[in-house]
C-alpha cells in the first residue's frame, strides 16, 4: 500500500505541474499584460514599457515561467505584480477565511448528510425516506447564488435577524465573526447536503443487500445497529469520495456564494488576480486549489482501502 | 415637490437667500404661508453630531494606499477627501472655493500665480501648515514612476516656490487661467513635507485604522479648521463588488450611502423604505468612437450620418431610464460652466443619414460596433443604436467583445466602438485630453487646427465672455466633425439611507465629500 501511496503522490506532482504550466498558458494567452491592466484606459506606450520593465514583463514568457518554476520549488511563491508584496502574505488572509467558511461548512453538512442518509437508508421508500430524497433532489437543482438571494431576501432584508454580507473587518468580535458567517455556511449546506445524503442512502443501501446483512439480519440483530456498525463501515468507501469532492468543491468552487455575501475568500481573490493578470498570485492560488483537491483525493483513496483490505490488495 | 427639496437644499447651503427663497416658493403657487412653514421646518434641520457613517464602494484593491498621488478608485478619493485638503476645493456644480487658501492671484498673463495659506492650519500630527508641505506635496507628482495620473494638468509649471511661511508661487511656461481649479484635484493633496501614505493631512477625518482590500476606519479631527464640520464622529470606507449585494447591505442597514447603482435597480431603491436613490448628472460618457484615421470614417459625411442615426430621447429612455442627459456630440456636458447651450440639439434624421451614405456609395456598407461592458450600458446602447440604424436601412450591427482586454485589443485598435471616459474636471482638460491632435489618449485620432489653437488661447483668456465664446467654438467643431458620438451623460447613481442628511454629492466623482457634509438624524 505504501507503495500505491508514493506512486499516487508523484502523479499528484505531475499533475500540479501541468497545471501550473496549463494556467500559465492560459494567462497568457489572455490579451493585455498587467501593466496594460493596471494602467488601463491611462496607459501611454512610455508608460507600459516603463512598468513593464520595472516588473521583469519584459523577457520572454517561458524565460519568465521558469524563474517562477524554481523560486516555487524553493518555497517561495513570488511577489504580487500589482501590490508588490510576497503573494504568501496577500493571499494568507483570504486562504484562512475559505478554510474557515469551508470548516465550518464540512463540521455541519457532513454529519449531517451521513444522519440522513442514513434515516433514508433505515427506512426505505418510507414517508421519511422520500421526504428527504425528494426535498435533496429539489434542493440539489437550485443554484446556490438563488439559495443565497433568497435566504438574504428573507433572513436579512425581510426579517433582519442576520447581516446580509459578511464583510469580515479586522478586529470584529468572534461572535459577529460567526453571525456573519452563518448565512454562507447555511447556503453551501443547502448546496452540498442533497449529494452526499444521496451518496450515503445509496451505499448503504448496497450494502444491506449484502449476504452478510442478510445473516445479520436472520440473527436477529436490530437494524439500526446493522446500519451502524455493518453497512456503514463497508459503505465508507464511495461516502468519503463524495466527501472529498464536496470539500474541494468548498474551497475552491465557491466564488459565486462569496460575491453574493462579499466574503473575503480564496475565489474572489483568484477572479481578481486573473482579471488583473497577477500571475503570480494566479499560479499560487491555482496551485493551492490543485494540492487541496489532490491532497483530499489521497486520503480518500486511502481511508477507502483501510475500510476495504480488497482494494489496497489490488494496487 | 422636488423643487420645493432643490430650493431648500439651496436655501441652507447659503445659494438662496430667504428672500429669494420665498419668492420661488410663491413661484411653485404654494403661498407665503406655505413658504413660511417650509422655511421653518428647514431651519429646524440643524446638523446632529455624531454616529458612524459607513460608506461602501464597489471595488476592493490590493493596490489601495493614502499615498494621494496613487489614487485611482472612487473608494480611494472619499478617503483621500477626507484624510487632505487641498489649496482649492469645487462646489458641486464645479465653481472653485478656497480651501487651504485663502486667497490667489495671478500677474496680467496669467503665467505666474500666488497663493495665500490660510492661518493656523494644523495637521493631524500637530504640525503647523507651512508653504514648504505644499511646495512638497505637489513636486511629488513629477515623479513619473510612482504617480499614478495628473502629472499632465501641471505639465507647464516650470517652478513652485514658498515665497514665505504662507505664500507660494507658481510659475509657468504657458498662461493657464485654470490653475486654481486644477489644484483642488487630489493629486495636489497637501501633506506634511517627508510624508507620503501616512493618512495625515488637514482634512476632516484622521486615520484611525486601514487595511488594504479590506477597509480603512476614520474619526473625526476636533481641529479641523472649517468650524463645525464634520458632523459625524466615525467614517468606515469597505467594498462590496456585487451592486445587489452593496444594494441588500443598505437595505438591512449595514451601511449608511453606497456608490456605483446600476439603472437596473432603480425600481427596487425607490420601492424600498428607508432608502434613497442619489442620481448626480455627471460629464461621464459611454459614446461611439470612430476612427477617422481610417475609412470610411475618414469621411465627414459618414460621421455625420452615424451621428443623425440615434433618437437620442429615446436611447436615453431605454439604456439610462432617464438618469441621464442628452449629448450634442461634444463632451462638455451641461453641468460645466462652460457648455454651450445655444449649440441646436442634434435631431434624429435617418433620411438624411441615408443620403449622406449614399453620396459615397456606403449605403450599403456593413458597419460593425464593438461593445464591452466597458462603459455603462455599452452593450444596451450598441444594441439599441443598431436597432435605430437597421429601421433605416442601414446595414449595421453590433459585435459583442468581453471586457477583459478592452484597453489592449479594442480600444484604439478597431474603427467603430462603444466605449467610456470619465469626467475631467475642467472643461480644458476635457477636451485636450481625447481631442488635442496626437494626444496620447485621441481615441478618434482626429485633429483640428483651429480646435488646437483654441484650446491653447482659452487657458490664456482672462476675459470670461470671450473664454466662454472659445468653449463654444471648440463644442461647435467637435459636433459637427468630431469622431466621438457623444448621445448621452450618464449620471452617477448611488443611494443612501434615509437618515442620512446634507448628503453632497459631485458630478465627477459622486461621493468625495459626502463624509465632510454628511449628518446622521437618528
Amino acid at each position: 500500500m505504501i507503495l500505491l501511496v508514493v506512486r499516487r503522490l508523484l502523479v499528484g506532482l505531475l499533475t500540479l505541474w501541468a497545471a501550473s504550466v496549463l494556467v500559465f498558458a492560459g494567462t497568457e494567452l489572455l490579451p493585455g499584460d498587467v501593466a496594460t491592466v493596471i494602467l488601463g484606459q491611462e496607459k501611454t506606450p512610455e508608460a507600459v514599457a516603463a512598468l513593464r520593465a520595472k516588473l521583469g514583463l519584459d523577457k520572454p514568457a517561458p524565460v519568465r515561467y521558469f524563474i517562477w518554476l524554481t523560486g516555487m520549488l524553493q518555497g517561495e511563491m513570488g511577489v504580487s505584480l500589482v501590490s508588490s508584496k510576497p503573494v504568501a502574505d496577500v493571499i494568507g488572509g483570504w486562504v484562512k477565511n475559505t478554510f474557515i467558511l469551508a470548516g465550518f461548512t464540512a463540521a455541519i453538512a457532513i454529519p449531517l448528510s451521513l444522519i440522513l442518509g442514513m434515516l433514508s437508508a433505515a427506512f426505505p421508500n418510507s414517508l421519511l425516506d422520500r421526504s428527504i430524497s425528494v426535498s435533496s433532489l429539489m434542493i440539489v437543482s437550485v443554484p446556490e447564488f438563488l439559495t443565497a438571494s433568497v435566504l438574504v431576501l428573507l433572513i436579512a432584508v425581510q426579517l433582519q435577524i442576520l447581516p446580509a454580507t459578511s464583510h469580515l473587518t479586522t478586529g470584529a468580535s468572534a461572535a459577529a465573526t460567526f453571525k456573519a458567517l452563518i448565512m454562507p455556511m447555511a447556503t453551501l449546506t443547502i448546496a452540498s447536503l442533497a449529494y452526499m445524503t444521496r451518496m450515503t442512502r445509496a451505499a448503504i443501501m448496497d450494502v444491506l443487500r449484502s449476504p452478510y446483512v442478510e445473516m445479520a439480519v436472520l440473527k436477529g440483530v436490530p437494524r439500526g445497529r446493522i446500519i451502524l456498525l455493518h453497512a456503514l463501515p463497508n459503505a465508507l468507501g464511495p461516502i468519503v469520495n463524495v466527501i472529498a469532492l464536496v470539500l474541494g468543491y468548498l474551497v475552491s468552487g465557491v466564488v459565486v456564494v462569496e460575491a453574493v455575501f462579499a466574503y473575503p475568500g480564496m475565489g474572489r481573490l483568484l477572479l481578481d488576480s486573473v482579471g488583473l493578470r497577477d500571475f503570480p498570485m494566479v499560479q499560487s492560488l491555482t496551485m493551492l486549489f490543485c494540492g487541496f483537491y489532490i491532497t483530499i483525493n489521497l486520503l480518500a483513496d486511502i481511508l477507502a482501502m483501510l475500510t476495504n483490505p480488497k482494494l489496497g490488495e489490488e494496487g | 415637490m422636488k423643487e420645493v427639496d432643490v430650493y431648500t437644499r439651496q436655501l441652507k447651503d447659503g445659494t438662496l437667500s430667504r428672500r429669494q427663497f420665498s419668492k420661488l416658493i410663491a413661484g411653485l403657487g404654494l403661498g407665503a404661508a406655505a413658504a413660511g412653514s417650509i422655511l421653518s421646518s428647514a431651519y429646524a434641520q440643524t446638523p446632529k453630531k455624531g454616529g458612524q457613517l459607513r460608506m461602501v464602494f464597489h471595488n476592493a484593491s490590493q493596490q489601495e494606499t493614502f499615498d494621494p498621488i496613487k489614487r485611482f478608485s472612487r473608494l480611494m478619493a472619499h478617503r483621500d477627501r477626507a484624510a487632505y485638503n487641498c489649496l482649492t476645493d469645487f462646489t458641486p456644480d464645479l465653481k472653485v472655493i478656497p480651501a487651504l487658501a485663502e486667497s490667489w492671484e495671478s500677474n496680467d498673463t496669467a503665467d505666474e500665480w500666488t497663493f495665500h495659506l490660510r492661518k493656523g492650519v494644523e495637521f493631524h500630527n500637530g504640525k503647523s501648515l507651512h508653504a514648504k508641505d505644499v511646495v512638497y506635496s505637489i513636486n511629488r507628482i513629477y515623479n513619473k514612476e510612482e504617480a499614478r495620473g495628473g502629472t499632465v494638468f501641471v505639465e507647464h509649471v516650470t517652478d513652485i516656490t514658498a515665497v514665505d511661511q504662507h505664500t507660494v508661487r507658481f510659475k509657468l511656461n504657458t498662461p493657464d487661467v485654470d490653475l486654481p481649479t486644477v489644484l483642488a484635484l487630489l493629486w495636489f493633496a497637501i501633506i506634511p513635507e517627508g510624508n507620503t501614505d501616512e493618512g495625515v493631512g488637514t482634512g476632516p477625518f484622521k486615520l484611525k485604522e486601514f487595511e488594504p482590500a479590506v477597509s480603512a476606519t476614520m474619526v473625526r479631527n476636533e481641529n479641523y479648521w472649517k468650524s463645525g464640520y464634520p458632523h459625524v464622529d466615525e467614517v468606515v470606507s469597505f467594498s462590496i463588488p456585487d451592486p445587489i449585494a452593496r444594494l441588500n447591505a443598505l437595505i438591512a442597514g449595514e451601511a449608511e450611502v453606497i456608490a456605483q447603482m446600476t439603472p437596473t435597480l432603480i425600481d427596487k431603491i425607490n420601492s424600498t423604505n428607508g432608502v434613497e436613490l442619489l442620481s448626480t448628472p455627471s460629464g461621464y460618457r459611454t459614446a461611439g468612437v470612430m476612427r477617422v484615421d481610417v475609412a470610411p470614417f475618414n469621411e465627414p459625411d459618414v460621421r455625420e450620418a452615424m451621428k443623425l442615426l440615434i433618437d437620442r430621447e429615446t436611447y436615453n429612455k431605454i439604456v439610462y431610464k432617464g438618469q441621464s442627459l442628452v449629448g450634442n456630440d461634444h463632451p462638455i456636458a451641461p453641468i460645466y460652466p462652460e457648455h454651450c447651450a445655444d449649440l441646436p440639439a442634434r435631431e434624429y434624421d435617418p433620411e438624411k443619414a441615408i443620403g449622406l451614405l449614399k453620396k459615397h456609395g456606403l449605403d450599403k456598407h456593413a458597419f460593425e460596433l464593438f461593445a464591452s461592458e466597458v462603459g455603462i450600458g455599452a452593450i444596451e446602447g450598441a444594441q439599441v443604436w443598431t436597432q435605430m440604424a437597421s429601421k433605416a436601412g442601414v446595414n449595421f450591427k453590433t459585435t459583442k467583445v468581453p471586457s477583459d482586454g478592452f484597453w489592449d485589443a479594442i480600444w484604439r485598435v478597431k474603427p467603430f466602438i462603444m466605449s467610456q471616459w470619465n469626467m475631467r474636471p475642467t472643461a480644458n482638460s476635457q477636451l485636450a485630453i481625447a481631442f488635442k491632435s496626437g494626444a496620447s489618449w485621441n481615441d478618434t485620432f482626429w485633429g483640428d487646427e483651429r480646435f488646437d489653437s483654441l484650446l491653447l488661447a482659452s487657458k490664456g483668456e482672462k476675459d470670461e465672455a470671450l473664454r466662454k465664446e472659445m468653449y463654444c467654438d471648440m463644442q461647435q467643431i467637435l459636433r459637427d466633425d468630431g469622431g466621438q458620438v457623444i448621445m448621452s451623460f450618464v449620471s452617477i447613481l448611488s443611494a443612501a439611507r434615509s437618515e442620512v442628511k446634507n448628503v453632497v454629492t459631485n458630478p465627477v466623482s459622486a461621493l468625495e465629500w459626502v463624509a465632510e457634509n454628511a449628518w446622521l438624524d437618528s
